[in-house]
């Protein structure tokens, strides 16, 4: 049986994500760490989560587009790392990242909260399901 | 003892008064607890777990290469933690060893401290800390201690298998859950936890620099939140989560 379109395109995405999973949560040249993030998928919508501890609401700089959701937000300080591994010393001032949605959505209706350093956004999917008469 | 999980006391204790675990698990909550304890306690590292099943992890601090699974402290309470995440494989031969141990120990009291995922978290100020214990004595200490008992639900994790293994050894296991993030790691989880550890055990934990220093800990806990988060997914983490059956 042939795969749609969309089942080809989630596989590549979760393979995408099965990929980054493994890599570092930071870039030294950068400066920016990866927060941790959750994506939950319910019938209308998609919800995602962010941990953003040392970050201001006022500061967080989310743009959004079909499939992606874009995120940067710089720390109230920098956080630094002494000692650790090869480095003699590496610091960080900000939050990035890029959250590959599994669905398109509907970037006009998108609502954001942040509270006690989580950010959760919710985004109400473009194609929603057809209602079938249950006879 | 199991031979598969070897409990190596660097310094070697005759008997054990009380025993606190707090491993990897929701919310790091365990693991952020029982390591602020042993922080604010100044307890001794007095030994380590080292098994085949454990993943091939050392862990360097001060220049000094280390196990990540390692005990500190004394005769009065030992504590048991771990900078790595416990696989699924090496969970029950882990909770097998232990309560071997604690028996050969004599301890009285085996703590393990954790978290339970809430939905709304985020609304939470400060959590609540629930408990499960394994017979009689140890639901006396938790309602003198004022913590709630927790009726209905799942466990799912080295925890569980603790208390699984308590029960069959005869130990008391209590086990306190705070109210924590699922994914997300949570020291005000922790603080709520270290509170309870406090009026069960008559410590004097202070949780302020913890709760002062949250923001960073939550920074610089994430990729070991993140590997923790990947090991529920042999383990059916989100049966916690499930509503249970209604026959009991």
């Amino acid at each position: 049986m042939f795969k749609s379109f969309d089942d080809i395109e989630r596989e590549i995405d979760e393979t995408f994500e099965e990929l980054m999973s493994s890599r570092p949560m930071w870039d030294s040249s950068t400066g920016r760490l990866e927060p941790l993030t959750q994506v939950k998928e319910s019938l209308d919508k998609i919800v995602v989560t962010m941990d953003l501890p040392l970050v201001r609401k006022e500061d967080i700089h989310l743009t959004i587009e079909e499939k992606n959701l874009n995120l940067e937000a710089p720390l109230v300080r920098c956080v630094r790392y002494e000692r650790w591994g090869t480095h003699s010393d590496c610091e960080f001032s900000s939050f990035y990242k890029i959250v590959n949605l599994p669905t398109r959505v509907n970037p006009d209706e998108a609502k954001a909260k942040f509270l006690n350093g989580v950010l959760s956004v919710e985004l109400p999917k473009t194609v929603k399901g057809k209602k079938i008469n249950v006879e | 003892m199991s031979e598969v999980m070897r409990i190596i006391e660097t310094k070697p204790l005759d008997s054990v008064k009380t025993c606190l675990v707090g491993m990897p698990d929701t919310g790091l909550t365990g693991m952020i607890a029982v390591s602020q304890i042993v922080e604010s306690m100044k307890l001794p590292e007095i030994g380590h777990i080292e098994s085949d099943l454990l993943p091939p992890v050392m862990v360097i601090h001060d220049g000094v290469p280390k196990v990540p699974i390692r005990l500190f402290g004394d005769s009065n309470l030992t504590v048991l933690t771990s900078e790595t995440p416990i696989g699924t494989r090496a969970i029950e031969p882990l909770s097998r060893s232990l309560t071997a141990w604690a028996v050969e120990k004599k301890v009285e009291i085996l703590v393990s401290v954790s978290g339970i995922a809430v939905q709304n978290r985020m609304e939470i100020k400060i959590p609540q800390v629930f408990g499960v214990a394994t017979n009689e004595k140890g639901k006396k200490l938790l309602k003198e201690a004022e913590i709630q008992v927790l009726e209905e639900g799942f466990m799912v994790g080295p925890h569980a298998m603790i208390v699984k293994e308590s029960l069959s050894k005869g130990l008391t296991n209590l086990v306190l859950l705070a109210q924590s993030h699922s994914g997300y790691p949570d020291p005000g989880a922790a603080a709520s936890a270290i509170n309870a550890v406090n009026k069960l055990l008559n410590l004097e934990v202070d949780v302020k620099k913890l709760l002062e220093d949250a923001e960073d800990i939550r920074v610089k806990t994430r990729e070991l939140m993140q590997r923790t988060n990947k090991s529920f997914e042999g383990m059916a983490k989100t049966q916690e989560q499930e509503l249970p059956a209604m026959y009991g």
